[in-house]
């Protein structure tokens, strides 16, 4: 179970996924263009969508690379597409058509990719999320969405339907708190929780709960710091981004993926005229994670937990 | 059905198509001539027979037939087609390859008159199912035009397509298959076999018919028919049988020709063989 804070321990929780399919089917019933496609995979979600529009709903079986072809292909006749899957099985088997068939040609279809980080981390390095941001991230016209809660993401959906070119919006399959709410602007596409007195947490997705634990943690011994949630990480908002961290002596980034597959590039270059105390990075390392890598234990492990974060932070000051 | 072609008279659209191909290649110093010279027949039935629907001054005609030239390294046969056709003018052509030209070596959308970026294998027959699927939804009567390459038929996605396609029965999409019986390196059936096409689209749920590719009268007849055919349920694969090369005596069905260019004494041979042969 991932660690909340006090604020959160006693507030509802919500599945991402229903979140998610709450904000398409609501498009879906309004845009009577759109489209749904998926490679056999199931949601509850799903099947009330189906329910209300069973022809625009289509199980393309397990074949990635046609369902982005197809997705382009829909998009090219004027549809807003979506296309739900796994991660690891719908980003990298079918990246080529991802980056010919959508982002060359700058077409509206949002990638649902359910599956983040380790989210499925015990069933191997098959179904493991930690590079796709990285693969990503490359993709001129691509924006990618990271969301932290249930709220986010469905505002993230929102949003990419309305870009009208493609989108990926990394689905976690947590059931959370909600973080945000109506009155929170999420319009920059990156929030600050707290205020960065001292020093920043900066992390995306579902680590930002690992961040918001370390921050309460911290100012028990009188370290502040914020926390920021890169809502977006492509494109990254620089200019909110700077502004978050305008009073920081250092940073600490937070990203649930492997050396060169999350964003901590992008904030880096984003910073690159600030000068800090330190500058420090915690991810999963240049390496696959062979085995049954469960999410707390492979974060407890490579110090991704909202416990070691605060603790390495204490370190280097 | 491998070689079964029988001789034909060649069209006099089709030896100008040859001839603007091969000067289009020769002042760029690039280019797959035999490539594009095998589907030349298939081109000039498409856009000079009546079959596709297109408008050149608008190239977004919303009900227009959709055409994918899914092998796109053969798209100097295309550009031709475009060009006499008014989609963009010679100058274009003229400048092929050149630098920051707006054609280049492989179609993408910028082009008027290419619907979908083409050049690596297997991804026009999946863009193709998209956009028949969308004319199922919306109850259109517009068609889809695929031409793959026989080699490009090793590529998986392109299955995946297919089956999509027959499962959905996707009667207004087709493919032609330009059975030239050479990848880049080889022949075919000497590294990973791709005979027995029509059995292979058969039984993906597809019409399938197999003609000599280079007979105008023949395909102009079964993509007619198909187009009339409003019982069938199924899309429709043609596979073409055809000779890489056609047309210039020297580079048919040559293993050594995919992106050699003829030089000196070859140039006006392969000319006078385009203006002259009759098979």
């Amino acid at each position: 179970m991932i660690k909340l804070t006090e604020k959160y321990q006693n507030k509802n929780s919500v599945d991402f996924r229903d979140a998610t399919f709450d904000a398409v089917a609501e498009i879906m019933k309004n845009d009577s263009e759109s489209v749904l496609l998926t490679n056999d995979m199931g949601a509850f979600g799903l099947d009330k969508i189906a329910k209300f529009a069973p022809e625009r709903v289509i199980n393309v079986g397990i074949t990635e690379q046609n369902m982005m072809s197809l997705a382009a292909g829909l998009a090219m006749t004027g549809r807003t597409v979506f296309v739900y899957g796994i991660i690891s099985h719908i980003i990298f088997r079918s990246l080529e058509q991802i980056k010919l068939d959508l982002c060359v040609q700058n077409l509206p279809v949002i990638i649902l990719g359910v599956g983040t980080g380790l989210a499925y981390g015990q069933d191997g390095p098959t179904h493991h999320g930690t590079e796709d941001i990285g693969a990503l991230r490359s993709l001129p016209n691509m924006t990618i969405f990271n969301p932290s809660d249930a709220f986010s993401i469905s505002y993230a959906v929102k949003n990419a339907y309305k870009i009208k070119s493609p989108c990926y919006i990394r689905m976690d399959k947590a059931v959370l708190p909600d973080l945000y709410d109506n009155t929170y602007d999420l319009s920059e596409n990156i929030l600050s929780h707290g205020e960065s007195k001292g020093g920043s947490i900066i992390t995306s997705g579902i680590t930002v709960w690992s961040g918001l634990y370390a921050q309460s943690l911290l100012s028990k011994k009188n370290i502040h710091c914020n926390v920021i949630d890169i809502l977006k990480i492509k494109p990254l908002n620089h200019e909110k981004l700077l502004s978050f961290i305008n009073h920081s002596e250092w940073i600490y980034i937070v990203e649930e993926s492997a050396q060169n597959g999350g964003f901590s590039a992008d904030i880096c270059i984003a910073l690159r005229n600030k000068t800090f105390k330190f500058i420090e990075i915690v991810n999963f390392k240049d390496q696959y994670l062979l085995g049954s890598a469960e999410r707390q234990w492979a974060w407890k492990k490579y110090k991704l937990d909202g416990e070691s974060v605060a603790n390495e932070v204490l370190s280097l000051l | 059905m491998e070689g079964r072609l029988i001789p034909t008279k060649t069209s006099a659209e089709a030896r100008e198509i040859r001839k603007i191909v091969l000067q289009t290649a020769l002042n760029a110093k690039k280019g797959h001539v035999p490539s594009a010279f095998s589907w030349v027949e298939i081109a000039v039935v498409l856009y000079f027979r009546g079959i596709i629907k297109f408008d050149a001054n608008n190239p977004k005609l919303a009900d227009r037939d959709r055409f994918i030239l899914s092998k796109g390294h053969g798209c100097l046969t295309l550009y031709a087609i475009l060009s006499k056709l008014g989609f963009f003018s010679k100058e274009l052509l003229d400048d092929f390859g050149g630098k920051g030209a707006i054609l280049p070596g492989h179609p993408d959308t910028e082009i008027p008159g290419v619907e979908t970026c083409t050049g690596s294998l297997g991804h026009g027959l999946g863009v193709g199912a998209g956009f028949a699927m969308s004319a199922k939804l919306e109850k259109s009567k517009w068609y889809t035009y695929v031409v793959l390459g026989d080699a490009e038929c090793h590529e998986g996605s392109i299955w995946e397509a297919a089956m999509f396609a027959g499962h959905q029965k996707l009667n207004s999409l087709v493919a032609i298959v330009d059975r030239n019986k050479l990848g880049a390196t080889d022949f075919t059936e000497n590294y990973a076999t791709v005979a027995n096409l029509g059995e292979r689209f058969s039984s993906f749920g597809w019409n399938v018919a197999e003609c000599n590719g280079h007979d105008e009268d023949r395909l102009f007849e079964l993509l007619s028919t198909h187009k009339k055919d409003t019982n069938s349920d199924k899309p429709f694969c043609i596979i073409a049988d055809t000779i890489k090369g056609k047309g210039v005596s020297f580079m048919q069905n040559s293993k050594e020709w995919h992106t050699r260019l003829p030089k000196d004494n070859e140039i006006a041979s392969a000319f006078d063989s385009i203006e002259n042969k009759d098979d």
